[in-house]
C-alpha cells in the first residue's frame, strides 16, 4: 500500500471546467486507489467531476493530489501526465 | 379533423408530423414523502431514469460525432453524461431516496441544487456558467422521471412541424433549420421573437393558437398555414387536395417575380428600395433570391442572444465582416445598417442584463451602450474595422435625446482615434444614424437629424411606446394599432422632417413587410423599406402594379382622415383601397 501527494499546476486556459474535471475523474476512476485533491484547504473527491469542479480551479491554481492505494504511483503518473497535456483541449493549450 | 385559428404570423405552408416541444423553463416538482416500506421501489425509479437519460445521451453523442468528428457540441454532452453517473451526485440523491424517503424528482432537484448553490457562489464567471450543465441535466432526469416527452434542439430526427407553448430566442435558433418545417405556438404574438425569427428563416408560424400543445400529439400529421394563421390537426382528404392546390398555387405566384425586374420596381419603372431585416446565426444566403438590395436592419444583439455572454471584438470583427462583404454582391448601392447592441426589455442575457422593475422603459439600447462604455467601445471598434471590407452604415436603437446622440459621438471619436493610433482602416466617412422608435425622439426628430446621417423608423417600438401597449400581451394587443391616427402623424412627422433635412429615412418595423402599410410609409417619404427577406417577393409584386401617381393618391387617401376615425377604421379603408388598386392583392397574399 502506497500513499503519495504531489502537487501538480494546471496548465490549461481555463481551469477545472466541465471537460478537464470530466477527464480527471475518468482517469481517477480507472485506477483501485482512492484519489484526493486539496485546493485551498478544500479536500475532495478526485473520480467526481461536480466534486472536481466545485474546487473552483482556475489556470495556474496548484492542486496537492493524493492517491492511496496499490496503484497509486501509475495513477498519479497518469494524472500529471494528462494536465501537463492540458487535457489535450486544443482551444486551452 | 380539427382546425384552429390563430395569428398569421410567418407566411408559407407546411405538412409533416408534430414535434412537441417542451421549453427550457422550469419543471415544477411535488415534493412528498415515500410510503415506509417504498422507497427501494423509488431509488429503481431513479436508477432507471439515470440509465434512460444516458442512453440518450450516449446517443446524441453519436449523433453529433457522425456529423461533426471531434466537434465541440459532443463534447458537451460527454461532460453531461459524466455528470449524470457522478458517484457523489448520484450518492447524495440515493441517500435523500433512501433514508429520508424523499421523492426521486425532488431528490434529484434537491442533490443537484447543492451543488448548484455552491457554483452559483463562485467568483469566477466562466465557472458560475457551468450552472448551465448542471440545469441541463437536471431538466432531462425530471423529463424522464415525469414522462415528458424528452427535449433538445438535437433531437429531432425528421422533418416536423414544431408545437410549443412557446419559444426563446435562443432556442428558436438553435433548431436545426433543414428539420424545421414550421411553427406553431399556444402563446406569442405577430411580433414576438418566434416570429421575427420564423420570418428570418423563412419558416411558416402560427402563434396565438390557444391550447394547441393540448390538442396534437406527437408524430400526428398537421398541416399549418402561415398565411391564413390556421393550423389542422388530422386532416381529412379534402383538406389534403385543399392544401395541396394551395402549394401549387403559391410555386405559380412565386413564378411570376422570374422576369428579373428588381424587387420595388414600380409600374411606371420608379423604384421602392426593398432591404432585408436580418441576423447573425441565420445564413443569409437566400437574400439575394428574394430580392433584396442590402441589408437594412442587422441586429447584432443576437451575437450576444446566441452566446449568452458577450462576443469579444475579434468575434464581432467576423461577423460584422461577413455580412459587409456579403452585400456586395446584391448590387452596387447595397450596404448594411448595423444596429448597435439592442439590449434589454424582452431580450436579456444573465449576467449582462438586470431584473428591472419595468424593462421597457429601462437601461435598453443605447443607454446601456453609454452605462457601459468598454462595451459599446468594442462594438464601435469591430463595426469600424469591418466597414474596411464592404459598406457599413451605424445605426443607434432606442435614442430619445439629443444627448445620447452627443454622448455616442464621443465615444463613436474615441473609437476612430484609437484606431487611427493603431494604423487599423476603416470607412472613414461611414455613416451614422438613429433608430427611431421613441416618441420623443420621433416629436423632436428635427434636432435629432442634426446628429444623423440617416434615420431608420422601428415601428414595432415606435407602436407600442406611442399606444402604451405592449405588443405580445394579448389582453391590449388591439391597442397595437399601426395606423392609429397619433401614429400616422408621428410617422408624418418623421418622415417629412427627415425629407426637409435631406438625410434618407428607412422603416424597419415590422408594420414596412405589410403591402397595405408599408406602401403607406414609402408613400409618404420613406426612401426604403426592410424587411425579413420572405416578405419581399409580396411586396414586390404588390409595388409592380403601382405607379408613383398612385401612391400619391393613396398617401392623400390615408392622411384624410379626420372625423374621428379609429386606426382600425382607417386600416380596414387601406386595404379596401388597396384592394380596388390591385384586385388580385387576396391572392398574391397566398
Amino acid at each position: 500500500m502506497a500513499k503519495i501527494t504531489r502537487e501538480l499546476t494546471l496548465l490549461n486556459k481555463y481551469g477545472m471546467h466541465v471537460r478537464p474535471a470530466g477527464l480527471f475523474a475518468k482517469t481517477a476512476s480507472k485506477y483501485d486507489c482512492d484519489v484526493e485533491v486539496e485546493k485551498d484547504g478544500n479536500v475532495v473527491a478526485g473520480k467526481s467531476i461536480m466534486a472536481l469542479m466545485t474546487l473552483e480551479a482556475s489556470c495556474g491554481a496548484v492542486l496537492k493530489v493524493t492517491a492511496d492505494g496499490d496503484d497509486a504511483e501509475e495513477c498519479l503518473d497518469d494524472i500529471a501526465a494528462l494536465i501537463g497535456r492540458k487535457f489535450d483541449i486544443p482551444d486551452e493549450q | 379533423m380539427l382546425t384552429i385559428a390563430g395569428l398569421a404570423t410567418a407566411r408559407g405552408l407546411a405538412e409533416g408530423p408534430v414535434y412537441l416541444y417542451r421549453g427550457d423553463d422550469d419543471i415544477p416538482v411535488s415534493e412528498y414523502v415515500v410510503p415506509q416500506g417504498r422507497e427501494g421501489d423509488e431509488f429503481m425509479r431513479y436508477k432507471k431514469a439515470v440509465g434512460d437519460v444516458g442512453r440518450d445521451l450516449e446517443s446524441l453523442i453519436a449523433v453529433l460525432n457522425e456529423r461533426n468528428k471531434g466537434g465541440e457540441d459532443a463534447k458537451v454532452f460527454e461532460g453531461h453524461l459524466m455528470i449524470l453517473e457522478d458517484p457523489i451526485l448520484k450518492k447524495e440523491i440515493g441517500k435523500l431516496i433512501v433514508e429520508q424517503r424523499v421523492n426521486a424528482e425532488a431528490a434529484v432537484k434537491k442533490g443537484i441544487g447543492k451543488f448548484r448553490k455552491q457554483f452559483e457562489r463562485m467568483n469566477d464567471e466562466y465557472f458560475r456558467e457551468r450552472v448551465r450543465d448542471l440545469d441541463d441535466v437536471e431538466r432531462r432526469l425530471l423529463r424522464a422521471l415525469l414522462g415528458f416527452a424528452k427535449s433538445s434542439r438535437l433531437e429531432l430526427t425528421e422533418p416536423c412541424v414544431i408545437v410549443a407553448d412557446d419559444l426563446t430566442p435562443s432556442e428558436t435558433v438553435q433548431l436545426p433549420r433543414h428539420l424545421v418545417l414550421g411553427f406553431a405556438t399556444n402563446g406569442g404574438s405577430t411580433t414576438s421573437h418566434v416570429a421575427l425569427l420564423a420570418r428570418a428563416m423563412g419558416i411558416p408560424c402560427v402563434t396565438g393558437l390557444g391550447f394547441v400543445t393540448q390538442k396534437v400529439k406527437p408524430g400526428m400529421r398537421v398541416l399549418l398555414d402561415g398565411t391564413a394563421g390556421t393550423i389542422t390537426v388530422n386532416p381529412d382528404e379534402q383538406a389534403l387536395a385543399d392544401f395541396a392546390e394551395l402549394v401549387r398555387r403559391q410555386q405559380e405566384s412565386e413564378a411570376e417575380l422570374k422576369d428579373g425586374l428588381k424587387a420595388g420596381t414600380l409600374k411606371d419603372g420608379g423604384q421602392v428600395r426593398i432591404f432585408a431585416n436580418i441576423h447573425p446565426g441565420v445564413a443569409f444566403g437566400a437574400l439575394k433570391d428574394m430580392g433584396a438590395g442590402g441589408v437594412g436592419l442587422y441586429r447584432s444583439e443576437y451575437l450576444w442572444l446566441n452566446g449568452g455572454k458577450e462576443p469579444d471584438e475579434e468575434t464581432q470583427f467576423e461577423a460584422y465582416k461577413a455580412v459587409a462583404e456579403y452585400v456586395k454582391g446584391l448590387g452596387d448601392d447595397a450596404y448594411v445598417t448595423i444596429r448597435a447592441l439592442d439590449i434589454g426589455g424582452d431580450k436579456t442575457v444573465r449576467g449582462i442584463t438586470v431584473k428591472e422593475a419595468n424593462p421597457f422603459l429601462g437601461n435598453r439600447s443605447i443607454r446601456y451602450l453609454l452605462s457601459d462604455r468598454e462595451v459599446f467601445r468594442r462594438q464601435l471598434r469591430a463595426i469600424l474595422r469591418a466597414s474596411a471590407f464592404g459598406r457599413i452604415q451605424i445605426m443607434y436603437p432606442m435614442v430619445s435625446c439629443v444627448e445620447e446622440m452627443r454622448e455616442a459621438a464621443v465615444e463613436m471619436a474615441e473609437a476612430r482615434r484609437e484606431l487611427d493610433e493603431q494604423g487599423i482602416a476603416y470607412d472613414r466617412d461611414i455613416p451614422v444614424g438613429a433608430m427611431i422608435e421613441v416618441p420623443a425622439a420621433a416629436i423632436n426628430a428635427k434636432a435629432i437629424a442634426k446628429y444623423c446621417k440617416f434615420f431608420s423608423i422601428g415601428t414595432n417600438d415606435l407602436i407600442q411606446y406611442t399606444m402604451a401597449a405592449d405588443r405580445s400581451n394579448e389582453e391590449v394587443a388591439h391597442l397595437y394599432q399601426p395606423l392609429n391616427p397619433a401614429v400616422l402623424k408621428l410617422m408624418q412627422h418623421v418622415l417629412e422632417t427627415a425629407n426637409a433635412a435631406g438625410i434618407p429615412v428607412s422603416v424597419c418595423g415590422e408594420s414596412a413587410s405589410d403591402p397595405v402599410i408599408g406602401i403607406l410609409w414609402a408613400s409618404m417619404g420613406a426612401d426604403m423599406l426592410s424587411m425579413s427577406a420572405t416578405y419581399i417577393p409580396l411586396m414586390a409584386k404588390v409595388l409592380r402594379r403601382l405607379t408613383r401617381r398612385d401612391l400619391d393618391e393613396y398617401k392623400a387617401f390615408a392622411l384624410g382622415f379626420d372625423n374621428g376615425e379609429t386606426g382600425d377604421e382607417i386600416l380596414d379603408a387601406c386595404r379596401k383601397w388597396m384592394e380596388r388598386k390591385v384586385p388580385e392583392l387576396d391572392k398574391l397574399l397566398i
